[in-house]
């Protein structure tokens, strides 16, 4: 996998301050703070309904905070610099692929968008590097969930992205599918890109990752370097803080 | 502005390899329009009135009627698989995703009127062909007009939960002076007269189009943004 | 939040006093001060409802779009409850104007409806809020609704002119000068009966901004039930 380029901002990849999201009466954000540093793989678990993907949705600059900051790769998300969205690359439960295109088409679609010299040769070594060569005129849509989330990273990192957000990578994958994710995932995590992933896999998610967080109710229950966190007894921890976060 | 362009044309190309691949934006709009005129046409009678004076109408209608369809399904295909926010992602200008929407849709719009103008003239018994020049211009001019306003309305309306409902509601009451405008000129032109007496509609037509570009780049904005 | 609401309710009883003194003197004025007419008999007094009434759904549907640039511009809640609120009392003195303009209608012209100029265009103007009021009930609460309404309340308004134009050309192609010359108040000059159209147009616009503001408190009040069931939700 091709490393993201050099970039003279040194700063965290990611800076979040008193981060609030409501929606009506309902509050999915309710003041979250953290920061990443370049390079760091946050694995990010929590219940359905906590606000794990509002997060990733604010980060990837596709919703607005209520209140509160969030820094990309040094820019402001509210600001919608351009150039902060070429840092970032989203992989979500939609797949953002035309089911009536190629996977080819597709790639090389999203890589025009971003303004790739060469977007076609571009969009071939990306499918080859997420092992889809042999489907690259195929439909789309004639793809199984495996096949799709493989092309959804080559959508996602066509443009070389330094910043990489995961929302529930695993889900709906067999094992097989997830063995392949995982080691496409290990790939993708070098020095200079940072990666946040939620799931609701304990293994998966502890396997890779430098930093554990867990989210409950739009706050962070939890935030531990991995090293702090014995894998066996997690999935007690987790459901600990869950509990204590439920009641208050 | 090059990377501009590029980007509006390849969102215009995507559009139009998926229907190259899947035809049904096409064919579902041009049968849906025919539809239309033989309805009309079996609701007046056209030994009582003159072809020239309905005929206008009922094409314009027909038009409408299956734009509305194209509309609709063009935003479907952004939704489907959550690939607006793929191109929300991208470092795309708001604008450039509205401009690329808005001509394919125009583009694929005037393919369907250039085989259905044939049809018209059939059904009618009309003489389309010596008034081609100034018909064209009609139909290029509040097809514009078509595209933009309701690019930016089925762009607001694919979000709501009755999308298919909610864009006719909201296109129809303001596309009135377009259709009112495209419906006599049309009539004028078959009756021979020349586009030049009619300036103040030409004018209607083109103040409508240049409106409704100029408050959707504005607007998209916030339309898109979620 | 409970000092917007308190600042709402004090102007409320000046200005609910000041509608109603308007609304009376507007009456005293309509059915005794102002004579009847000649030539149209006692129908015409209609006119006087009719007239401020489509003078206030302009009004309304214009704050509407001032209201709609403003709130996408500085995306403050206030705008948008403004727009709201005078979108739905627009739509209510549209509505009178579509109802009184056949009542008048009807023994004058002897027809409920006529293709004329302004009616028509009045028509397609309930059309174009009833449509942006419909969008308002079926969007998801949060600002996503509210944005899409106000790109409606703008667009709509611009619409306005055009409408009026192409309406205005489309009839007369069939030309019909004794309509449109009945219209509004062309009969009469007197100035009583211009007295009492000042008098109508001035309690109405009152009425305007009582509803107006009754209708901005309720919308504030729902807002508070908001921050209430958020508190509630969140709070232990």
């Amino acid at each position: 996998m091709t490393e993201p380029k050099p970039s003279p901002y040194s700063g965290p990849a990611l800076q979040v301050q008193g981060l609030r999201k409501d929606f009506g009466h309902l509050e999915a954000l309710r003041g979250i703070d953290f920061e990443l540093k370049r390079g760091e793989f946050l694995s990010l678990f929590g219940p359905n309904g906590a606000g794990k993907t509002t997060l990733i949705r604010i980060l990837s600059a596709l919703t607005r905070p209520s209140s509160g900051t969030a820094r990309v790769a040094g820019y402001d998300v509210t600001e919608t610099d351009p150039e902060m969205r070429r840092e970032i690359g989203v992989i979500a439960h939609d797949s953002f692929l035309y089911a009536d295109l190629s996977s080819l088409e597709n790639i090389r679609f999203y890589a025009a968008l971003y303004g790739i010299e060469g977007a076609e040769e571009r969009a071939v070594e990306v499918i080859d590097e997420v092992g889809l060569k042999s489907r690259m005129h195929d439909r789309v849509r004639t793809f199984s969930r495996g096949m799709l989330q493989r092309l959804s990273i080559a959508r996602a990192i066509v443009h070389n992205p330094s910043i990489l957000f995961l929302d529930e990578p695993y889900t709906g994958l067999d094992q097989h599918a997830s063995e392949i994710l995982k080691e496409q995932l290990q790939a993708l995590h070098t020095e200079r890109r940072t990666i946040l992933m939620t799931t609701h896999d304990f293994t998966r998610g502890l396997e890779m990752c430098d930093r554990v967080a867990i989210m409950v109710r739009g706050k962070l229950a939890l935030w531990q370097t991995v090293d702090h966190i014995d894998p066996a007894g997690f999935e007690k921890l987790y459901l600990e803080k869950v509990e204590q976060a439920g009641r208050g | 502005m090059s990377g501009y362009l590029r980007q509006v044309k390849a969102i215009i190309w995507k559009d139009f390899i998926t229907e190259l691949k899947t035809r049904e934006l096409f064919s579902s709009m041009f049968v849906f329009a025919l539809l239309v005129m033989l309805i009309f046409i079996f609701s007046i009678n056209l030994s009582l009135v003159k072809a020239n004076q309905v005929g206008p109408g009922v094409l314009w209608v027909a038009i409408l009627f299956a734009g509305t369809l194209g509309l609709n399904r063009s935003f479907a295909l952004e939704k489907e698989n959550g690939c607006l926010q793929g191109l929300m992602l991208a470092p795309v200008d708001r604008s450039a995703i509205f401009f690329g929407k808005m001509l394919s849709n125009l583009i694929f719009l005037s393919i369907m009127e250039a085989f259905l103008l044939p049809v018209f003239m059939i059904f009618f018994n009309v003489e389309v062909w010596s008034h081609l020049g100034p018909l064209v211009a009609v139909l290029l001019m509040g097809t514009i007009g078509f595209s933009a306003l309701g690019t930016l309305l089925s762009s607001l309306s694919s979000n709501l939960k009755t999308r298919e409902i909610m864009l006719p509601i909201l296109l129809y009451p303001l596309m009135v002076p377009v259709v009112i405008a495209a419906v006599r000129l049309t009539g004028q032109i078959l009756d021979g007269k020349s586009l030049a007496d009619m300036m103040n509609w030409v004018g209607l037509i083109l103040c409508f189009d240049i409106i409704y570009i100029g408050v959707s780049i504005m607007t998209i904005d916030h339309i898109l943004e979620e | 939040m409970s000092d917007a609401s308190q600042e709402t309710d004090s102007p409320g009883y000046g200005l609910l006093g000041l509608a109603g003194a308007g609304v009376l003197a507007a009456l005293v004025a309509i059915f005794i001060y102002v004579p009847t007419e000649k030539t149209e008999g006692v129908v015409q007094r209609i006119m006087y409802f009719h007239v401020p009434s489509a003078w206030i759904a302009f009004f309304a549907f214009f704050i509407v779009f001032l209201c709609s640039i403003l709130f996408l511009w500085k995306k403050e809640r206030e705008w948008d409850i403004y727009a709201h609120a005078s979108a739905e009392v627009g739509i209510l003195f549209c509505t009178l104007v579509l109802i009184t303009g056949p009542l008048w209608a009807k023994p004058i012209w002897g027809v409920w409806w006529v293709w004329d100029a302004r009616l028509t265009s009045t028509l397609v103007l309930w059309l174009i809020y009833v449509a942006y009021l419909m969008l308002r009930a079926q969007s998801e609460p949060g600002s996503t609704g509210a944005r899409y309404a106000a790109v409606i309340g703008i667009v709509g308004f611009l619409d306005i002119p055009l409408i009026h134009f192409s309406v205005l050309w489309w009839r007369t192609f069939h030309p019909d000068p004794k309509f449109i010359t009945s219209q509004g108040l062309g009969a009469g000059n007197d100035l009583s009966m211009n007295i009492t159209l000042m008098i109508a147009l001035g309690a109405f616009t009152l009425l305007y901004f009582l509803l107006m503001s009754l209708r901005v408190q309720l919308e504030r009040m729902k807002d508070e039930i908001d921050r209430i069931k958020k508190e509630r939700l969140y709070s232990h």
